[in-house]
């Protein structure tokens, strides 16, 4: 009977782990990257420097605001945090003068100048990347990424039962044992950092929750507009009465809320009617001030600058389920803690992508003849490939395209992503087309190389290359320069690994690798 | 700084706790340790854990201090199995020659 | 692989995997629904919150149970199980929706 039990989740570990393995794959190294994701924004605009005040961030978006929309619907401002420079602002225009699409958004600099001369858009995409993907609809990006997380959780809960010794294997990687070692990587990986997969996969699913399962608030609310007023406090705007009135000086009305809140900062100000007599402001509060993801929110009368209201969403559920989507995004972590995060991080990305590996690896020893393999091993054999080497090399590439696409370009900011798809594709064909043990080696390398050429280009193209940075003190440049570098060396080591492992191989091939194969089978 | 003393006491538990394992002793000691300090170390181990759990949340508070314990503690650990590695490696280059 | 006494046949594998994936969100979805009206309605929680905890939870519940189906013996009993407290659960929040309305 507990044969049966271990034998089934050992089944269902195995066959979901590789249908979903490479989405979640996509998903940990991305999400990875997010944490850096304001950091990534920075090096990505190597013109902008220096820090910003949210005060004088809030009074430049205005300024801007007021010259292009000044009569919109409404206006939304996300102040710069501690950790980048810029400020990101969305304007509905008004209903009479419709503006042309994609023009209704802009990044400023700390003074309220548009930012115009590398459009990108940073870490950000890869932020939205781990949930939304690309290229196709958000909402199925988003239910696949919720069935891909689910099974993560019973992926995990089903490893640990099913590997009776998970708790003696502990501390045990063996280097250049073949699939022992894939194993001992998958297990290290998936044990060492337990409770950081346990909590990042729970609390993913929590952040889109009332996507995934919206029947708790459609059992107590007819209508979620009215759960979503209750949480939020935001009520709907007041039709605007045609009176202008200008703005109240947002400044003052900045430090007014961040005191409410204990001095912690404004992070998101929504403006509804701005410049009219019925105009209303509402601000958050920053998200990386405190553990709750979900801020509180103060409301000011826009023409007079009177507070006329403030929210704090309380309850336990509400509480709980805020710190769960802060412990989730991390932001409210400084410097020492975001790291262990990033490294959480990666090991994630290493316990998919070595599972990924070892089911091939497993397999090829029980194959009836290993050098022949039949089409579906094959196939999973070069989407791995396409996963792990593939987007590697596109978010290398991807940073390359930012320094190496021309400024004034067309659409720069989409080019750049089309860049890191295009070299995902060219990885993916590569994979295709070559022999696989061989595709690894070189795939790995060029991932590598692609890695180790950041900094160089960084170097060549801006004033800001790692030496200057480091005589400069500049510590995200230089970290991030690093982080390349690093990189860099992991997979040009796991091509010399790969390479190795194919000659021992073609040495080995033939009756030695079907005896091997046949004791493994028989064990 | 605090990351620092933390960091140490993570790894220390992980190794002392490593240690405790018949299968790691002879790689990181040389020699097979007897039931008594076996049990020592594993012991050891498990307060110096608690230990670095301790000076967390002196420093970071309850809160803060637990998530960066966690975070900190897998660090630990995996420096232990690359310690463990570099032992084995060591070994296993000195018996060729 | 050699067949081993106590592997698990196709027709069984797909019995099971329907009932650990459709099957079990539509059970953890009536659950979920419940527990929210029961919070409120019964125990006097918020319903914001009541709706909030409710769905939580759910999320540990599709865990669990998509790991029960997978682990016990039989399959035909499983379905009589999730049938069962399906029932059991959608007459419960049927009549929980028609003594008190939703807001």
């Amino acid at each position: 009977m507990r044969d049966t039990l271990r034998q089934s989740m050992a089944l269902f570990h195995t066959w979901s782990g590789l249908l979903l393995g490479w989405l979640l794959f996509a998903m940990f190294a991305t999400g990875t990257a997010a944490y850096f994701q304001d950091e990534i924004t920075r090096w990505m605009q190597p013109e902008v420097a220096g820090d910003a005040n949210p005060a004088l961030a809030a009074q430049g978006a205005v300024r801007f605001l007021n010259t292009v929309a000044p009569d919109g619907q409404s206006w939304y401002i996300t102040l710069p945090n501690s950790r980048s420079a810029t400020t990101q602002v969305y304007w509905q225009p008004s209903a009479s003068k419709p503006a042309p699409r994609g023009e209704t958004s802009a990044v400023l600099d700390r003074d309220g100048n548009r930012i115009t001369t590398r459009e990108t858009r940073g870490g950000f995409f890869l932020y939205r990347f781990h949930f939304d993907l690309h290229y196709m609809p958000v909402l199925w990006a988003r239910y696949l990424v919720g069935i891909a997380a689910m099974f993560m959780l019973v992926a995990i809960i089903s490893g640990v039962i099913t590997h009776k010794k998970i708790f003696a294997d502990f501390f045990m990687l063996r280097f250049g044992k073949g699939q022992r070692s894939w194993l001992d990587a998958h297990n290290v990986t998936a044990v060492l950092a337990l409770p950081f997969h346990l909590m990042i996969t729970f609390t993913g699913l929590v952040t889109l929750a009332s996507m995934y399962m919206p029947w708790g608030i459609a059992a107590n609310y007819a209508a979620p507009t009215a759960f979503y007023e209750a949480v939020f406090g935001r009520a709907v705007a007041a039709e605007p009465t045609g009176k202008r009135v200008p703005l109240a000086d947002l400044g003052p009305l900045v430090s007014a809320a961040s005191n409410r809140w204990n001095g912690q900062r404004v992070g998101y100000i929504s403006i509804a009617n701005p410049n009219d007599a019925a105009a209303r402001i509402d601000m958050t509060r920053s998200p990386e001030a405190s553990f709750g993801a979900r801020g509180e929110t103060a409301s000011f009368d826009g023409a007079t600058g009177r507070l006329i209201g403030a929210h704090d969403a309380n309850g336990a559920a509400l509480a709980t389920e805020s710190v769960m989507i802060g412990l989730h995004t991390g932001r409210f972590a400084k410097w020492g803690l975001r790291w262990l995060y990033f490294l959480s991080g990666l090991g994630g990305t290493i316990m998919v992508g070595s599972g990924l590996v070892l089911w091939t690896v497993k397999r090829r020893a029980r194959l009836p003849d290993p050098s022949r393999p039949h089409l579906g091993f094959r196939m999973v054999e070069r989407l791995n490939i396409a996963a792990i080497a593939g987007l590697a090399t596109g978010i290398a590439v991807y940073f390359l395209a930012n320094r190496l696409l021309p400024l004034d370009m067309a659409s720069r900011a989409e080019r750049e992503i089309d860049s890191l798809f295009l070299a995902w594709l060219g990885i993916g064909l590569w994979g295709m087309i070559r022999p696989a043990r061989r595709a690894w080696t070189e795939t790995l390398a060029i991932a590598g190389a692609c890695f180790a050429a950041v900094p160089v280009i960084n170097a060549l193209t801006t004033s800001r290359g790692l030496l200057p940075s480091l005589l400069a003190g500049d510590w995200t440049f230089v970290a991030f320069d690093l982080v390349m570098l690093v990189l860099a060396a992991g997979f040009a080591m796991a091509a010399v690994r790969s390479a190795k492992v194919r000659t021992k191989a073609n040495a080995g091939q033939g009756s030695r690798t079907r005896r091997a194969a046949q004791k493994v089978t028989s064990a | 700084m605090i990351h620092v003393l933390a960091l140490a006491l993570s790894f220390a538990a992980f190794l002392s706790l490593a240690v405790a394992m018949k299968r790691h002793q002879r790689d990181l000691t040389g020699r097979t340790l007897t039931d008594e300090q076996a049990r020592a170390a594993r012991t050891s181990g498990w307060l110096l854990l608690a230990g670095a759990l301790g000076v967390n949340i002196a420093a970071l508070g309850s809160a803060m201090g637990t998530i960066v314990w966690f975070g900190e503690a897998s660090v630990g650990a995996g420096l232990t199995v690359t310690a463990i590695n570099w032992a084995v490696n060591r070994k296993a280059g000195r018996g060729a020659r | 692989m050699k067949p081993r006494s106590g592997t698990i046949g196709r027709g069984e594998i797909a019995a099971r995997l329907l009932a650990a994936i459709p099957g079990n969100y539509l059970l953890t979805s009536l659950a979920t629904a419940c527990l929210a009206r029961l919070l409120w309605q019964g125990l006097g929680v918020d319903p914001a919150n009541a709706s909030v905890a409710a769905t939580l939870t759910s999320f540990l519940l599709f865990a669990v149970l998509a790991l029960v189906a997978f682990g016990v013996r039989s399959a035909g009993r499983l379905w009589l199980w999730l049938a069962g407290s399906g029932l059991l659960l959608g007459a419960g929040l049927w009549i929980s929706l028609m003594a008190g309305a939703r807001l």
